[in-house]
């Protein structure tokens, strides 16, 4: 059902419960003139809230209310505890804008919280993890020949094989100026 | 309607209500007045809770706990509603209290038409071999109110509630969302979905 449906559906049922103002009702009976389809709509309405008088009425077992006062009567003695659902009516509003705030605010106060734990564990989480990748990037120029490094395998026989003049033309040079 | 601050016409409406002023009797040790009251509204009140509550049997107890509470609040009772609208507000908050117990309990009551764990009971396949005969047939009363109480069953317990304060009680939207703690376009919209479940259920048997 669309909104517009919706509101009129609204509005057809407040019609006929009689809770329309003036303005509202007159535009609801102008409807109904101009359309039948409503006019059938405001009549099955009408129809199936007229077959709720089917239901049973309720009626008290004869000794009902001579139970009833007795109980009252036995309650004289005791204390008059308050009942919460029988404070004054306006009272009972307050109390509940009070408790729809505190429900709110205990709300915001478990949504902060699980805020402020989550962004700790992001950023303990963010930090453990970057150190081992700041590592990484610093042996990244290793790790990339790292096949050629261990084909290799000493350390010292680089040195000795860069030394000895192999890998470039500069070795008699060298061996000249060192001599 | 303000929340808080009621106008001096709201308030001298209020004690036009004959019941408020039984309910002031009670309230200054008149215990014939409560006596008035209970009988007064003891019909109204089952008749609401035998069709809210799935515990027919509960009804009375429900309905005796309502005026238990009242006469326990009445040397502090204020007018500030009418006298139907805040008995009716105590026994809806009652039934919902009673309803989450029952709940908690875990105790499954289960309707008509629904099934145990061993299959269909034998009263649901003498009412599924009725239901076959249903196109075209004559319904007779017993038959049709039997139809209208499970319409009404089908319906969530706050639409059921509505429409019970709205049709037997012919509380106005603003009393029933006193009642049901509830606001006005609440109560409209909660009616209207209530009244459209109705006519899908029940349109087949107009």
């Amino acid at each position: 059902m669309s909104t517009s449906d919706s509101r009129q559906t609204e509005n057809l049922v407040a019609y006929l419960d009689g809770e329309l103002n003036d303005d509202d009702a007159s535009r609801v009976e102008e409807t109904l003139t101009e359309q039948a389809l409503i006019r059938q709509e405001v009549e099955k309405l009408t129809r199936v809230w007229e077959l709720l008088d089917l239901l049973p009425e309720g009626k008290a077992s004869a000794t009902f209310t001579e139970r009833t006062l007795f109980a009252v009567q036995t309650q004289l003695g005791k204390g008059e505890g308050e009942d919460a659902d029988t404070r004054p009516i306006d009272t009972m509003r307050s109390s509940h804008w009070k408790r729809r705030l505190r429900r709110i605010a205990l709300r915001t106060a478990a949504f902060l919280g699980l805020l402020i734990v989550a962004s700790a564990g992001f950023n303990g989480a963010f930090r453990r993890d970057t150190a081992p990748m700041d590592q990484l990037l610093n042996d990244l120029p290793v790790i990339e020949r790292l096949d050629q490094y261990r084909e290799v395998g000493d350390l010292e026989f680089l040195k000795a094989l860069n030394n000895s003049g192999l890998l470039n033309g500069n070795a008699s040079a060298d061996n000249s100026t060192s001599e | 309607m303000s929340a808080a601050v009621a106008t001096d016409s709201e308030r001298n409406a209020w004690l036009r209500d004959p019941d408020v002023q039984r309910m002031l009797r009670v309230r200054d040790g008149d215990e014939a007045a409560f006596g008035e009251l209970v009988e007064a509204y003891q019909d109204r009140l089952i008749g609401i809770f035998s069709h809210v509550m799935r515990e027919p049997d509960a009804a009375e107890d429900l309905a005796q706990e309502v005026f238990l509470r009242v006469y326990r609040a009445r040397s502090r009772y204020q007018p500030t509603a009418k006298f139907a609208t805040w008995l009716f507000r105590i026994a809806n908050n009652l039934a919902s209290n009673r309803r989450r117990s029952v709940a908690r309990r875990k105790e499954v009551h289960l309707k008509t038409t629904e099934s145990g764990p061993l299959g269909p009971r034998p009263e649901e396949v003498l009412a599924t071999d009725k239901s076959a005969l249903m196109p075209g047939r004559q319904f007779d009363k017993q038959e049709m109110r039997e139809v209208v109480r499970e319409a009404l069953e089908s319906l969530n317990e706050r639409q059921k509630m509505a429409v019970l304060l709205n049709k037997f009680e012919h509380m106005s939207y603003v009393d029933i969302a006193a009642a049901m703690d509830l606001s006005v376009p609440a109560v409209k919209s909660l009616l209207t979905r209530a009244r459209e479940n109705l006519r899908v259920q029940l349109e087949p048997y107009l």
